[in-house]
């Protein structure tokens, strides 16, 4: 059956009481600053042109205040004296089955969560934060898109969000070891399990794991040039990814963080250190606290701050020839925008790379790749999808570069398929394949 | 003094005591909904990012769809300035005293603003009526608050480049009704702009990212 319509079936059997249910739901994820950016919008639509799906499709339910606007209409109508007294004045519009689709659509069809509307915004309305609480509101009516549910089901269920089980996990990093030992022709470079006490445990993305193990190779080597004390977790917890932070539902989501914390207390490593990732460090720098509600004893790091500071203490050599072709950086939203993390990638990648490009724009103003949000794994909206990634394929384009790097293996995903459906004839890397790839390694052969 | 204009004094200053109550009931209405305690070690200021979200973030070239929209912009400002000095101006005609110390402005600087404003008004109504999306995503409030708004700028410079009683009273009358329709109307941004912005660039500012780094290429 077409998840569309399965999706129709579910907000079909819904009750009043779960409508009820729901819409308390709502009232609960808002706190006084949602409540007063409720309070906020002015209609502008200034915002319109900031998205993605807008500049791709210039149609009115791609415009963030049109997402936003059902998002009012119920607080309006639900919530404020004004909304129950004259409605049609101000738009107010009751929860009912006709908005929770409008919510759907809105909220998991047409919004990748990159904030990029937020920064845009005449007010300063941080609008994904209203978005999250609506997929929230929906996560806890069962009104997530199937597949985007499934993929965090296999994270509670198996720990990591590929259903990989412990023994593929560790046979997987065996042969990466192996590849990383004749690659750099030194037994004792390591790809260390539960190393109790170590000073940094690694996460990595579970498709490094499946599908891109040059990747998780490429850490390693960086580690290993570093003479770095790292580990990486042999039971859960080595998977840095929570679709948690997608589907919105916050117990879920703290279920899967807690594998993480768990492993950090369990191996005492000092450090955690979040690979590759851009949902996979917003999750665990800043929303995993917020999820436990607990102060972490220990700082979380990306991977991309850790090279930036070997490479500041000279703890590795890179010399920039070895990559020749003329590289840009695609900036994931959860990284940069919402993330913080701007500066590091860049150092790197200008002593990593001979010609380095930014995208127009780029750094907190960079376009989302169109595979955040979870839109990856929500098959029904993948026209959508891609039709919102030509934007950001326009920007790859126009650079000219050869190669684009991305510190996110999700972007490295919806980069491939724009690759693809684009035919921008572009390498997709990962910062720390392009590192790997200049290491100098003085004390040892360099076989790179 | 006429009965009707102490009558409209009386008025104006009810309605503007009922926007100034309303707004504060509102705001606390806001705040019952609680604050959020964070758990996440913050990575930069939160002062410092709402300093930013009101001084740098507000110029002209910080954002992409300010730079995009200049003249939208520049209305807006206009319209702005034009709605404040409008009020400011009521002032002076409650407070005649002010009258002599304010004259300088009254006669040369006022009523360009006021003229600005008004500008600002009729063309942001008119892009909104014009505008497809724009007209979409309106309520009949977006039109009630900037009619009513314009109209009140409008009649304060009639007031002050006609001198006619009549046009007075009606100016008056217009802000009665502004002041009236604030707490129902989107002209409640006049107050969540500012809680809203703070919180935008505490958010940002806690996590680092604003001011946002300046990236070299
Ligand atoms: S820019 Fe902000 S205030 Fe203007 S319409 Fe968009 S969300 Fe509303
Ligand atoms: S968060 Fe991004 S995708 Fe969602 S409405 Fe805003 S700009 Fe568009």
């Amino acid at each position: 059956m077409p998840e569309i319509d399965e999706l129709e079936n579910r907000i079909n059997a819904l009750t009043e009481a779960d409508i009820e249910s729901g819409l308390a739901f709502f009232r609960s994820k808002l706190k006084e600053a949602e409540a007063s950016y409720l309070n906020s919008c002015v209609r502008c639509g200034l915002c319109a042109n900031s998205c993605h799906y807008y500049r791709a499709t210039p149609e009115l339910e791609n415009v963030p205040v049109r997402k936003l606007g059902y998002i009012v209409a119920t607080f309006k109508a639900s919530f404020t004296s004004l909304g129950r007294i004259a409605p049609g004045l101000v738009n107010a519009k009751p929860f009912t089955r006709e908005i929770i689709r409008c919510w759907i659509d809105s909220v998991f069809g047409r919004c990748s969560l990159c904030g990029r509307c937020s920064i845009n915004c005449t007010i300063g309305i941080p609008l994904p934060s209203l978005f999250r609480a609506a997929r929230a509101t929906l996560a806890s009516m069962d009104l997530v898109p199937l597949d985007l549910q499934a993929t965090v089901n296999n994270s509670l269920k198996y720990g990591n969000n590929m259903a990989i089980e412990q023994e593929e996990w560790i046979e997987t990093v065996e042969w990466i070891e192996e590849e990383l030992q004749a690659e750099v022709e030194d037994q004792n470079a390591k790809l260390p399990l539960d190393k109790i006490g170590a000073k940094y445990l690694f996460t990595v993305n579970p498709r490094e794991a499946k599908f891109f193990p040059l990747s998780l190779q490429a850490s390693a080597k960086v580690f290993w040039a570093a003479k770095e004390n790292w580990t990486m977790a042999k039971d859960v917890g080595w998977d840095l990814t929570n679709y948690g932070l997608f589907n919105c539902n916050d117990d879920q989501a703290g279920t899967i963080f807690k594998n993480m914390a768990t492993a950090m207390d369990r191996l005492k490593c000092e450090t955690l250190v979040i690979g590759e990732c851009g949902h996979g460090y917003q999750s665990a720098r800043w929303m995993g606290p917020e999820w436990l509600k607990a102060h972490f004893p220990y700082p979380v790091v990306s991977f991309l701050e850790v090279m930036d500071e070997y490479l500041e203490q000279d703890k590795i050599k890179v010399d920039k020839t070895k990559n020749q072709q003329i590289v840009t950086l695609h900036d994931p939203c959860n990284l940069v925008r919402h993330g913080g993390i701007v500066e590091p990638q860049r150092r790197v990648l200008r002593q990593s790379v001979e010609h380095f490009v930014e995208m127009s724009p780029y750094g907190h103003e960079n376009f989302c790749c169109g595979g955040g949000g979870g839109q990856l794994s929500m098959s029904k909206y993948t026209a959508r999808r891609m039709n919102a990634g030509g934007v950001k394929a326009r920007q790859i384009a126009d650079t000219m570069a050869k190669i684009v790097a991305t510190p996110c293996h999700n972007c490295v995903d919806q980069l491939m398929e724009l690759n693809k459906e684009y035919s921008l004839k572009i390498q997709i890397k990962t910062v720390a394949e392009l590192v790997a790839n200049a290491l100098v390694l003085t004390s040892r052969k360099d076989k790179t | 003094m006429t009965f009707f204009d102490g009558f409209l004094y009386g008025a104006l200053l009810v309605a503007i005591m009922w926007a100034g109550y309303a707004l504060v009931y509102i705001w606390f209405r806001t705040r019952n909904f609680g604050k959020r305690e964070l758990f996440s070690a913050p990575a930069g200021s939160q002062v410092g990012g709402a300093i930013y979200a009101f001084t740098w973030a507000m110029l002209p070239w910080a954002k992409e769809s300010i730079r995009g929209n200049l003249i939208s912009y520049a209305m807006g400002i206009a319209y702005h300035v034009g709605i404040f000095t409008a009020i400011a101006l009521l002032v002076i005609y409650i407070f005649p005293a002010l009258h002599d110390l304010t004259a300088i402005f009254l006669y040369y600087i006022i009523p360009f603003a006021l003229a600005f404003g008004v500008i600002g008004g009729i063309s942001l109504l008119i892009k909104r009526m014009l505008n497809p999306i724009l007209r979409a995503i309106s309520s009949p409030d977006d039109y009630f608050s900037n009619t009513s708004a314009t109209l009140f700028v409008g009649l304060a410079l009639a007031t002050l480049l006609l001198s006619r009683i009549w046009i007075t009273r009606l100016w008056f009358i217009s802000a009665i009704v502004l002041f009236i329709y604030i707490p129902f109307s989107k002209i409640r941004h006049c107050l969540f702009f500012f809680i809203t912005r703070y919180h935008f660039g505490a958010f940002f500012g806690r996590r680092g990212c604003m001011p946002p780094s300046k990236t070299k290429v």
